[in-house]
C-alpha cells in the first residue's frame, strides 16, 4: 500500500468519526432532553394525581402534606425553567390546598392559599380574574373529568 | 510489468475496500461515543439553576417517576398476573425511590393489592384475598385514608380493574 493509499484510509476513518460524532452529539443532546422531559412530565402528572387522590380519600394532614409535595415539586420545576411547573399549574394546586384549610376550618391558611393562587393565575391569565368559588368549582370539575378519564 | 500493474490495481482496489469499510464503521463508534459523552454533559448540567443539592433531588424524582411511569404500563393490562408484577416492581423500587415518592409508590401498591385481593375474592380464593386486603388497608391507613372498609377496597379495586376483569373472571 503506497503512502498515498493509507491516508486515504485514515482520512476515510477520521471523516467518518467526524460525521458520526455530529450526529451523536446532536442526538445525545436531544435524547437528554427529552429524557427531562418525560421524566419530570411523569412525575409533575404523578404528583398532582396524588394530591387529587389524596384530597378525596386521606384525612387533612395527609391531603395537605400531598398538596404540598405537588406545590413543593411545581416550584422546583419552575426554578428550573421547566414547562410543567408553569404557573397555572401551581395555581391550582393552592386552590386545592385552600379547599383542604376549608375543610379543617383554617380560614386564615384558605385565604393565604387563594391569594397565591390567583396571584399564579394572574401571572398566566393576567386578563382574568376568578373568584374564590369559581376557582374551587372549576378545580372540582377537574378532578371530576380526571376521574371518568380513568373510567 | 503486467504484475507490476495488478498489484498496484488489487492495493488500489484493498484500500478502496477499506476506505468503504471504515467510513462507516468510524461513523458509527463516532455516533456511540459522541452520542454518550453528549448525553452524560447534557445530563450533568441540566437544572443548573437550582444548585448542586436541588438538582439532584428533582434528578432523583424524575428518575422514579419515570419508573412509576413503566410500571403503570404494567398496570394498564389489569390482569392478575399483571398487577402481581407490577407489586414485585414497585416493592424493588421504592426502597430506591426519592423519598418524596415513597407516600405515592404506596398509593400504587395499595390499588394492586386492592385488585388482587378483589381478583382472589371472584375465584374464592379468600385466604388470598384477605391478605392481600390487609396489606391495602395498612397502607391506604398509613396514607391517612379515612374509610379504608372492605367495601371502600373493593371500590378502588373496581376503579382500577374498570369492571373488565372482574366481569371476566365471573364467567
Amino acid at each position: 500500500m503506497t503512502r498515498g493509499m493509507k491516508i486515504s484510509v485514515v482520512t476515510a476513518a477520521l471523516i467518518g468519526l467526524m460525521v458520526g460524532a455530529v450526529f451523536g452529539v446532536k442526538q445525545g443532546v436531544w435524547l437528554s432532553r427529552s429524557f427531562d422531559y418525560v421524566e419530570l412530565m411523569e412525575a409533575s402528572a404523578a404528583s398532582a394525581d396524588f394530591a387529587a387522590e389524596q384530597f378525596k380519600y386521606a384525612d387533612v394532614a395527609h391531603a395537605r402534606e400531598a398538596a404540598f409535595l405537588q406545590i413543593k415539586f411545581l416550584q422546583l420545576l419552575r426554578r428550573a425553567g421547566h414547562d410543567q411547573g408553569d404557573e397555572k399549574e401551581l395555581g391550582w394546586a393552592y386552590v386545592r390546598l385552600a379547599m383542604i384549610e376549608k375543610s379543617a376550618d383554617q380560614k386564615e391558611a384558605e385565604r393565604a392559599a387563594l391569594d397565591k393562587a390567583r396571584e399564579y393565575f394572574r401571572g398566566s391569565h393576567p386578563a382574568e380574574e376568578l373568584t374564590d368559588d369559581q376557582m374551587k368549582s372549576a378545580l372540582v370539575q377537574m378532578d371530576e373529568a380526571m376521574e371518568r378519564a380513568r373510567l | 510489468m503486467d504484475k507490476e500493474w495488478a498489484r498496484v490495481r488489487l492495493s488500489f482496489l484493498l484500500s478502496f475496500l477499506a476506505c468503504l469499510v471504515l467510513l462507516p464503521a468510524g461513523g458509527y463508534i463516532g455516533y456511540l461515543a459522541a452520542g454518550r459523552i453528549a448525553f452524560r454533559y447534557e445530563q450533568s448540567k441540566s437544572f443548573k439553576t437550582l444548585g448542586r443539592r436541588d438538582a439532584e433531588e428533582l434528578r432523583r424524582i424524575g428518575e422514579t417517576a419515570y419508573a412509576l411511569s413503566v410500571s403503570r404500563v404494567l398496570q394498564l393490562q389489569k390482569t392478575e398476573g399483571s398487577l402481581r408484577q407490577d407489586i414485585e416492581v414497585l416493592d424493588k423500587l421504592r426502597p430506591k425511590a426519592a423519598h418524596e415518592f415513597w407516600r405515592i409508590i404506596d398509593l400504587r401498591l395499595a390499588e394492586d393489592h386492592a385488585g388482587v385481593a378483589r381478583i382472589e375474592e371472584q375465584a374464592n380464593n379468600s385466604a388470598q384475598a384477605a391478605g392481600h386486603r390487609r396489606i391495602a388497608e395498612d397502607l391506604l391507613q398509613s396514607l391517612g385514608w379515612r374509610d379504608v372498609s372492605e367495601n371502600a377496597l373493593n371500590q378502588l379495586a373496581d376503579r382500577r380493574l374498570r369492571h373488565s376483569l372482574l366481569r371476566k373472571t365471573e364467567k
